[in-house]
């Protein structure tokens, strides 16, 4: 098995050589680098927590497609003073004491439910569900050519008394769509 | 596609309209969906298929775990899901964006007039288990799906050309944008060397095939259409003779042409028209000369919902044939119209949360048995967020085709073997357990557990052979894989595949070969394969996949062990320079057939330059 030592010696020295490597982001790498740009760019009123020093909670409901690609982006980060935590959530009970929440397309089933709890309140949801926006969720993260498109429901936000910055209102597709929990 | 480096603090000091300028590497919704789904599914990327370094279709699908593949020549291959793999293997369905390929001669796939443009495959889906509830009669022990990037997502130019010890060819593909959508046009040339038997004796097999085709996609408010179409002519050598009965090349061509239309409504509920014409000719002396034209109609009504999503649909189609006799096999009558028609419903049920089950039923038409009735029930049961375990009962049929009712081999007679007027649908009662982790960024596995209970086996009696139905037994089995990136270059993908079949024959049976029938199984016990991709500093990439099958009981074929290689650079942004080795631990190897006729493979090592702008 002569081939095989050669082999044995060619997989050690490639898996010794590959120091630094590159590699194209990953679709959750990118979409976990948004969910923590939101906490950034959407204002939220004091009514959205629970005292003043609770923490900014992001939810990741059901399905999490992000491993640990959105703690390590969120590591150490804070919020106007408040730690940034990352809850996975797997009751639609818990989904109101996140800040931001986010949605996997493969729990669309479960979409109108959690829309129908949270009903107003100022939960950001966030889904990668193509055409969530209309549905009425607040920011859909699609996925176009490879590439991330925003879509984004205004009168869901406004609802939910979330005010959404201009700078990232610029780069998205504002949605016209029902207003979840009419 | 140039390799960026991007960790995510360098991601995170960027604006949103750079973020959003960034190209992912992505799983796409549907074939996430379909992860979600409670059914033995390995879904083939085109990342994998790029990296295996395939040059034809039935290569690439040995990327699937839960597939059995044996080459039986240069370009013939016998492909199967869960035993039964024989050339004349007709228990799978094969689909091209939409297009079912099996030929109505005999329900399977001549896989060397099946040609892809590799380069432009989105994914290919493997389901082995029935799809019949969905997908109809054939697709008792499994359902391939290739489906090819839309037009919008191949706008570009690529150019490829290849070369090696056994094949070589090239490949050309110019996309472009129009207001409302894309088009792209493809031309494919391969050649590929004749093999040998052991002793050295060279087989006539050499083939050269050229292909060309189109797809356009375009959009206008809430409607999609796609229309798409293929020609290709491919040929063998010259084969000599067989006494005075000559035996020149074997002649294959065919073209298609497909439009789908699918539109939105105000609803969210969606609606799909899909249309074709296919038509293919095969000319070879020695077996048959089958030409056939066929139209197929397909329409599906999708209802979303939460607590039930509905999916319902019907089809027709039509086929003509004139099969002109070769050396072995005449079909009496000569040529013949079949039609088959179906209605489908399939009800996606949110029982409670954590808990939604599949029920669905199709009820097709045939020409020679009638009606049949393919009811599936499915259960899934989200242990955990990332962890699936599922269930399922379904029937399945194959039903007749030509090569069970109208064939007599040989061409002249006296005929040994004449096709069974009475012969009726083969039968499978299937039961499935599978459980399904995913983790997307570390470890991701699955795991079935299945039996088909068969009835109504093709059999022959005593010479001269009628076929009929005379076989029946179980086939139970395992099937098994696993991917995990132990470091961020580097990923790893296993997959085994165990199989036992216990089948017999029946009461009155007078059958004089039995179970061990070359035409009806000739399957290993098990497989195993393991793939090593390495992404190496300054955009190199190292593929390794080693794979052992086990042996083949009759005809005998030894188990055998192979190894693939390929080293790919990536430079200039766009250009791709590689090498790969196939088949590189013996100087030939054999996988398929009897030993003293048989084809054995050499190491086939070939070169590629491929460059997209």
């Amino acid at each position: 098995m002569g081939v095989l030592r050669v082999l044995a010696a060619l997989v050690a020295a490639t898996v010794l050589l590959a120091g630094s490597v590159c590699a194209a982001p990953s679709e959750y790498q990118v979409k976990a680098v948004f969910l923590f740009n939101f906490s950034r760019f959407v204002e939220w009123p004091p009514s959205a927590f629970a005292s003043s020093d609770a923490p900014f909670v992001i939810g990741v409901f059901g399905y999490d497609p992000f491993g640990n690609q959105l703690d390590e982006t969120t590591r150490g980060e804070t919020v106007n003073g408040r730690p940034l935590l990352i809850r996975r959530v797997h009751n639609v009970s818990d989904a109101a004491d996140c800040q931001i929440l986010f949605v996997h397309a493969s729990e669309a089933t479960r979409l109108d439910g959690i829309l129908a709890v949270l009903n107003h309140r100022s939960t950001l949801t966030v889904s990668d569900l193509d055409d969530a926006a209309r549905h009425g969720v607040m920011i859909a993260l699609a996925t176009q050519e490879k590439r991330i498109r925003l879509r984004v429901n205004v009168d869901s936000a406004r609802a939910a008394h979330l005010t959404i910055s201009s700078k990232l209102l610029r780069s998205a597709q504002i949605v016209d769509a029902p207003v979840s929990g009419d | 596609m140039s390799a960026v480096a991007q960790s995510t603090g360098s991601l995170k000091q960027l604006s949103v309209d750079q973020l959003l300028d960034i190209q992912v590497t992505s799983v796409s919704k549907r074939s996430e969906s379909l992860a979600d789904a409670p059914a033995s599914i390995f879904v083939i990327s085109a990342e994998d298929i790029h990296r295996s370094g395939a040059t034809t279709l039935p290569e690439a699908l040995r990327l699937a775990p839960n597939l059995q593949i044996a080459r039986a020549d240069s370009v013939q291959y016998a492909i199967s899901a869960r035993g039964f793999n024989n050339a004349v293997g007709n228990k799978l369905l094969v689909l091209i964006d939409g297009r079912t390929v099996y030929t109505p001669l005999f329900s399977g796939v001549f896989w060397d007039q099946q040609e892809v443009m590799l380069e432009d495959v989105e994914r290919i889906e493997v389901i082995s288990g029935p799809g019949a509830a969905l997908w109809g009669a054939n697709a008792v022990n499994g359902v391939i799906n290739v489906i090819t990037r839309p037009a919008t997502e191949t706008t570009g130019t690529l150019m490829a050309a290849r070369a090696g010890n056994n094949e070589r060819g090239g490949d050309v593909r110019v996309g472009r944008v129009f207001n409302s959508g894309a088009v792209r046009f493809y031309g494919k040339y391969s050649q590929f060397d004749n093999t040998s038997r052991a002793d050295g004796t060279p087989i006539p097999d050499t083939w050269n095939r050229g292909q060309v085709g189109f797809r356009a996609d375009w959009k206008a408010d809430a409607d999609a259409f796609t229309l798409q179409g293929d020609a290709y002519k491919g040929d063998s050598e010259d084969r000599g003779s067989i006494g005075a009965f000559e035996l020149p090349e074997v002649t294959v061509s065919g073209m298609n042409l497909l439009g789908r239309w699918q539109r939105e409504l105000a609803s969210g509920s969606q609606i799909q028209l899909q249309a074709y014409v296919d038509h293919t000719d095969r000319d070879d002396a020695l077996f048959y000369k089958p030409k056939a034209d066929i139209v197929d109609l397909d329409f599906q009504y999708a209802i979303p919902g939460v607590k039930h999503r509905v999916l319902w649909g019907a089809g027709y189609r039509y086929a003509k044939d004139n099969i002109d006799p070769g050396f072995a096999t005449v079909f009496v009558p000569s040529s013949r119209a079949l039609q088959w028609g179906n209605v489908f419903v399939q009800d996606e049920i949110h029982l409670r949360d954590r808990l939604d089950a599949t029920l669905g039923v199709k009820a097709e038409r045939n020409d020679y048995t009638g009606m049949e009735y393919l009811p599936s029930a499915r259960l899934a049961w989200k242990v955990a967020d990332d962890s699936l375990l599922w269930g399922s009962l379904s029937r399945a049929v194959r039903a007749p085709a030509r090569y069970d009712r109208d064939v007599r081999f040989p061409g002249t007679p006296p005929y040994y073997v004449v096709g069974g007027p009475n012969f009726q649908s083969e039968v499978a009662n299937v039961v499935e357990l599978g459980y399904r982790v995913q983790r997307p960024s570390s470890l991701t596995y699955s795991v079935t557990a299945f039996a088909h209970l068969w009835d109504k086996l093709r059999s022959g009696t005593a010479i001269p052979v009628t076929i009929e139905n005379k076989i029946d037994g179980t086939v139970a089995g395992i099937e098994a894989w696993t991917s995990y990136r132990p470091l961020r270059f580097w990923s790893l993908t296993a997959g085994v595949t165990y199989l036992h079949e216990d089948l017999k024959l029946k009461a009155g049976s007078t059958d004089p070969v039995g179970v061990d029938n070359a035409t009806l199984r000739n399957d290993p016990d098990y497989q195993w394969s393991l793939r090593s991709s390495f992404d190496l500093p300054r955009d190199f990439q190292l593929d390794l996949e080693l794979r052992r099958v086990g042996s083949l009981p009759q005809p005998a074929v030894p188990a055998y062990s192979e190894l693939d290689v390929r080293l790919a650079w990536l430079t200039l942004g766009n250009l791709e320079i590689s090498i790969a080795g196939r088949n590189l631990l013996h100087a030939t190897h054999a996988e398929y057939g009897d030993a003293q006729v048989r084809s054995e493979y050499e190491r086939n090592v070939y070169g590629q330059v491929r460059w997209g702008f």
